[in-house]
């Protein structure tokens, strides 16, 4: 069976990527509209963003800061600006594939299968992470919990033949739409990781929490923290910014 | 007393002949069987331990259970120094260990990253038999590939790959390599996954600079001394580290070894057993012709010790006949074996991660033939006892009564 992880990185960026565009004030919301907000806001949208990424591990503590850009949920283009070791090196992403361009050595490598669930850029999220684009509300069977303070507690239970490395998942999510907390079960119902969302902020006329912490559940001191501090919407690529060419400009 | 014995033996010359044969071809098929079977455990014992375990190794503890690029060993250098003026230690080498992307213009494939000092490895492991073409590592910026991971992504000697990596500061580490050889280790795993490489450029990859992975030493005395060697190398390091015996490394080979060997004894027992029982057979049977005969030998006078040690001299003949032919035509196919090889048919098969060539060549020692000879003939002897014994008990008396 191949597995792969939902929502994982891809959902946490392009949620602060591309905000979703939701009166503050509409009718309440179904729970369905909820876990498509949250892994689906941009569908057919285009962004540019400068975002921070902090990785704190038990060997090694590293920050970066990383211009990316994407159309809709299949392409992406990301690019470490600092520190100047690892400056140039470049993330594609078409589809369901992936490619690196390290400047060091001036080459393209795409990343085998075998080593899509390796980390990306040394952090918490794995290449898979980037890639997948499984939808909650497809793969899950899905029941509100709760809601409490204006925040809907939706529990996700993976659906018998659904193939994914979680268990269960649990969203909270306001009800503008804006993800509050993501939680991941293992199958044997441990928790694997949370994904916690703040700082809401508002970007080119749209709000999105500029900050997301990923934890791994067996590993507390460790983290990923990605923080937005700049993003527009409806950016106009050409043909050739999500092409092999462009990762070595 | 021996002029008589031999007479005897060919009174009934087809008798003697068939047991002479029988034991001949047991000699002539358990010494090639010896050869080949010794032929395959040194090949196990050459891939498992001369070129990866090492028969003592040294390690960070965690390192065997996490394999984690992080756990390496305080003081590489000053170990290495101090395993090395050991006396017992033929030859000490290190080790880093990586896993990366490894591509080509036109391919990438995950590979395990080996980082060996060339001049030390080549000391420990050797290369001439582990390489399939090309030459070893001489100088920074080369690299070997398992010829299966060279197939894989078309590389060639002469050519260029590339390495992306993961380092230990979490940044991503990448360097370009000259292949200058292609490895066939015999570990199915290393040759469709495995690129050796300059310690130094691994540790700069890595970014893990003086540190490395295991200290792998051969014991001067060969593999029956790794316990001695074992002592001397945990007396001569801290307690920081870890140090084990290949066999505490790889209990499932040394399981295995031990097996093979056990299952080869059992063999050797049978087939000395039919040949004990042809000679106790031919024996019993010419003493029961001879009743008669030996009543008027020991009428005349014979003593019953010397009825008995005619008896163990024919034995001992047949033996000696059976034995000196089949060490001809068991020598002859030991020959055979070790030279030209057994094409088995399969081609290149493996066995528990062990890829074995599809033509096998046997090892030739000389106690395959000792050990075949002195139980022969210790067998023929005990089991020409019995028949002896009988004929010493006879009473002259009834015994010339008889037909």
């Amino acid at each position: 069976m191949v597995k792969h992880r939902p929502m994982g990185f891809k959902f946490a960026l392009l949620t602060i990527l591309c905000a979703v565009a939701t009166p503050a004030f509409a009718a309440e919301p179904t729970i369905e509209e909820l876990l498509n907000a949250t892994d689906d806001v941009n569908r057919g949208e285009s962004s540019q963003s400068t975002i921070e990424m902090q990785v704190k591990t038990k060997r090694y503590e590293r920050s970066m800061t990383m211009k990316a850009w994407s159309r809709g949920e299949e392409d992406s283009l990301i690019r470490i600006l600092s520190p100047a070791k690892d400056a140039g090196t470049t993330t594609l992403k078409v589809g369901d594939d992936m490619w690196n361009y390290i400047p060091k050595i001036d080459r393209t490598m795409k990343i085998p299968p075998g080593m899509m669930s390796g980390s990306w850029m040394g952090s918490h999220f794995s290449n898979d992470d980037l890639v997948k684009s499984n939808r909650l509300a497809d793969e899950f069977d899905y029941k509100k919990e709760s809601f409490v303070d204006g925040v809907y507690t939706i529990v996700c239970t993976a659906k018998a033949d659904a193939a994914v490395v979680w268990g269960k998942v649990i969203v909270k999510v306001r009800a503008d739409k804006i993800p509050v907390e993501v939680a991941y079960y293992d199958e044997d119902g441990e928790l694997a990781r949370k994904m916690t969302f703040s700082d809401v902020k508002d970007f080119d006329g749209r709000k999105v929490p500029a900050t997301m912490l990923l934890v791994p559940a067996d590993r507390p001191d460790e983290f990923t923290r990605i923080t937005t501090t700049e993003l527009d919407f409806d950016v106009q690529f050409d043909a050739r910014t999500f092409s092999l060419q462009a990762l070595k400009e | 007393m021996f002029a008589l014995a031999w007479r005897n033996i060919w009174r009934q010359s087809r008798r003697s002949m068939i047991t002479i044969l029988a034991m001949a071809c047991g000699a002539a098929v358990c010494m090639p069987m010896m050869s080949f079977m010794d032929g395959m455990f040194a090949t196990m014992f050459d891939v498992a331990v001369t070129q990866q375990a090492g028969h003592v190794r040294v390690e960070h503890p965690d390192y065997p259970v996490t394999n984690s690029m992080f756990d390496t060993m305080e003081d590489a250098q000053k170990k290495l120094e101090a395993l090395e003026a050991l006396p017992d230690a033929s030859a000490v080498t290190w080790r880093a260990y990586g896993a990366g992307l490894l591509g080509t213009d036109t391919k990438s494939m995950g590979a395990v990253l080996v980082g060996v000092d060339p001049v030390r490895e080549s000391r420990v492991t050797p290369t001439e038999t582990m390489l399939k073409e090309g030459a070893w590592l001489t100088q920074p910026g080369q690299i070997l590939l398992g010829f299966g991971l060279a197939d894989e992504l078309n590389a060639s000697i002469g050519g260029e790959v590339v390495i992306m990596t993961q380092a230990s500061d979490g940044s991503i580490g990448a360097g370009t390599y000259t292949v200058v050889g292609l490895v066939r280790s015999g570990n199915a795993m290393r040759d469709n996954q495995g690129a050796w490489l300059n310690l130094t450029d691994l540790q700069e990859l890595l970014f893990i600079e003086n540190q490395v992975h295991e200290l792998v030493l051969l014991a001067s005395g060969g593999r029956d001394q790794v316990d001695t060697l074992k002592a001397d190398v945990v007396a001569a390091v801290d307690e920081s580290v870890v140090v084990r015996t290949w066999y505490e490394a790889d209990p499932q080979m040394a399981e295995m070894l031990k097996m093979g060997q056990q299952q080869s004894n059992i063999m050797l027992v049978v087939v000395f057993f039919l040949a004990g029982f042809g000679v106790l057979n031919t024996m019993l049977m010419s003493v029961f012709e001879r009743t008669r005969e030996l009543g008027v030998m020991m009428a005349l006078g014979t003593r019953p010790r010397e009825v008995i040690r005619l008896i163990l001299m024919e034995g001992f003949l047949l033996s000696v006949m059976g034995v000196v032919l089949g060490g001809l035509l068991g020598g002859g196919l030991v020959y055979l074996i070790c030279v030209h090889g057994v094409d088995l048919g399969y081609g290149d098969f493996e066995m528990s991660g062990v890829v074995f060539p599809s033509r096998m060549r046997g090892l030739f020692h000389i106690n395959h033939a000792t050990s075949v000879f002195v139980s022969m003939m210790v067998i023929s002897i005990l089991a020409a006892l019995w028949p002896a014994w009988r004929a010493s008990k006879l009473e002259p008396v009834e015994a010339m009564r008889a037909d």
